[in-house]
């Protein structure tokens, strides 16, 4: 069972809207082996920006160390899902 | 109430005992940070920075930008709520550096509470519309005792700022 978002909304979607939205692309076009600094017009700027909005929206900080580890889409949600479960 | 992009006058800048380097007209070396109500919520603070705050060449200090973090944020919840609060925690990620001589925005809003705490978050924004930093702060009330303790009021001035604090985060 995928872990949700507290509107019901599976992490990983909101992770891929988020990234969608950031990137100005499309979100059907993300998958979870992308690695995220390959994603068109991804910088560590950007990425930033969106793991910040994710701690903002579950309310979580997230360890330094493991936010520069992290690689892939899949990563990202695991992050998130490490953190909010 | 004060209109949405006007300049707010600080209600406290009419103590004579209180002098904050975020915000007091009268601190010779404080940043003298001028707040309005923003049209999305919550409050702004426009700031442009000289090389008197760099850290690098052309570059703010962080230092001074979390400076900035924390002001608007507790002047955006005494503003909201009528109280007074301590910074308990600030967290921010920057994104980007900001520049000396540049005009930036910040932006702060009240995003929750409970357990006796309040919750905030604040962004800068610069010139080119891209958010700089973005920050989260956890504060908390005062209590007249902590005040009397910390702020070296006199009974007169202790009574004429007294309903700043004792406040509850309204939390059911």
């Amino acid at each position: 069972m995928s872990v949700e978002s507290a509107t019901g909304q599976p992490i990983a979607s909101v992770v891929t809207e988020y990234l969608a939205t950031e990137l100005k692309i499309a979100a059907d076009g993300i998958g979870g082996t992308d690695v995220l600094r390959d994603l068109p017009g991804a910088d560590s700027m950007k990425m930033l920006r969106v793991v910040s909005k994710l701690e903002r929206k579950w309310d979580v900080e997230f360890d330094d160390e493991a936010i520069f580890a992290v690689k892939t889409v899949d990563e990202l949600v695991a992050l998130v899902e490490r953190s909010v479960g | 109430m004060t209109a949405v992009g006007e300049d707010i006058e600080l209600p406290w800048h009419a103590e004579p005992s209180f002098n904050c380097f975020g915000c007091s007209p009268h601190n010779p070396i404080g940043l003298k940070l001028r707040l309005h109500r923003s049209p999305e919520g919550g409050y702004a603070c426009e700031t442009t920075f000289s090389a008197d705050y760099a850290s690098y060449p052309g570059i703010v200090h962080g230092g001074i930008v979390h400076v900035l973090l924390d002001e608007v944020m507790g002047d955006a919840l005494a503003l909201e709520c009528g109280m007074l609060a301590f910074s308990v925690t600030l967290r921010s990620k920057m994104l980007m550096p900001l520049r000396v001589g540049l005009p930036y925005l910040t932006t702060a809003r009240i995003t929750g509470r409970g357990n006796g705490v309040l919750h905030t978050e604040a962004d800068i924004t610069g010139p080119d519309g891209e958010i700089h930093v973005m920050a989260g702060g956890t504060f908390q009330p005062i209590r007249s005792d902590q005040a009397r303790g910390l702020m070296e009021l006199d009974e007169a001035a202790f009574g004429r700022v007294r309903h700043y604090f004792d406040h509850g985060t309204g939390e059911s």
